[in-house]
């Protein structure tokens, strides 16, 4: 009989889960999480925070991506109002925005929660694929 | 040095890479349609700008969306179609009303020879905003 494999399911959701929780994850939770995040400096717009689904799904590596200027260089097809614009606009935000990526040139369709807070030093770009 | 950088030239899939990362970063949005139309490939410009343009980009075809937004591009495209001509070079579409600060857009559309199509699609609003001022010098 084969062993049993024990699943470890994340108990946060996309729709869910808050910057604090995003906050108090360990890092190997916040690895783990079925969704790609990605934490973005207010101040400089650098990417601070890379988890390993997001690096997986994206299929960059964090060394290409942490502390480079998320909207310019990385997520550039996301630099218009309906995302970049909108952390701009909105000291508070949590909304979640249907959109296409560009995946190794192609579209794939993708739901984006954009997640930011007045006193927080990151804004969080949530990416289910 | 150069003779080093010849004999340990990168392999196929850094050279791939590169051009990935080439186009990723063009400022000009640029795809592949195949012969319906339909998207194959695109570059995050074209990403970028589609998606301050029109409202159902996920439907994934380029036909309907440029019909969508010029009628008369699109008829004038269909009948370039009929007459097997290539296609169109930096056409401009100015938008009903200015979107995240475009106005007009330059499209250009490539048949190859195997049916699929190139578009190059970008920004067009500071040469339609200088065309809107030299018509209205003429006019003057």
């Amino acid at each position: 009989m084969a062993p049993v494999r024990k699943l470890s399911l994340s108990p946060h959701s996309f729709e869910t889960i808050s910057i604090d929780q995003l906050k108090s994850l360990a890092r190997a939770d916040l690895d783990q999480l079925p969704f790609g995040v990605v934490g973005i400096s207010v101040a400089t717009g650098n990417v601070e925070l890379y988890n390993a689904t997001e690096s997986r799904m994206a299929g960059l590596v964090p060394e290409q991506v942490l502390h480079t200027d998320f909207f310019n260089e990385i997520g550039r097809c996301m630099n218009n109002k309906r995302v970049a614009g909108r952390f701009d606009a909105e000291p508070e935000l949590d909304e979640i925005v249907d959109y296409v990526l560009t995946l190794r040139m192609k579209l794939t369709p993708a739901r984006l929660r954009l997640l930011r807070r007045p006193a927080s030093q990151l804004k969080y770009l949530l990416i289910q694929r | 040095m150069a003779i080093i950088e010849s004999v340990h030239s990168p392999d196929a899939g850094s050279e791939q890479e590169a051009l990935l990362r080439l186009l990723y970063a063009a400022p000009v949005g640029l795809a592949r349609l195949n012969a319906s139309g339909d998207f194959e490939l695109a570059n995050n410009e074209f990403a970028r700008l589609s998606q301050i343009v029109f409202d159902d980009f996920a439907t994934g075809n380029f036909f309907d969306l440029l019909k969508s937004l010029s009628p008369e591009l699109d008829a004038r495209f269909q009948g370039s179609l009929a007459q097997a001509e290539q296609g169109f070079e930096d056409e401009l579409i100015p938008l009903p009303e200015a979107m995240d600060g475009v106005e007009a857009l330059a499209c250009s559309l490539l048949r190859l020879n195997s049916g699929d199509f190139i578009v190059v699609l970008r920004d067009a609003t500071r040469v339609f905003r200088r065309e809107c001022e030299l018509q209205s010098l003429q006019r003057a």
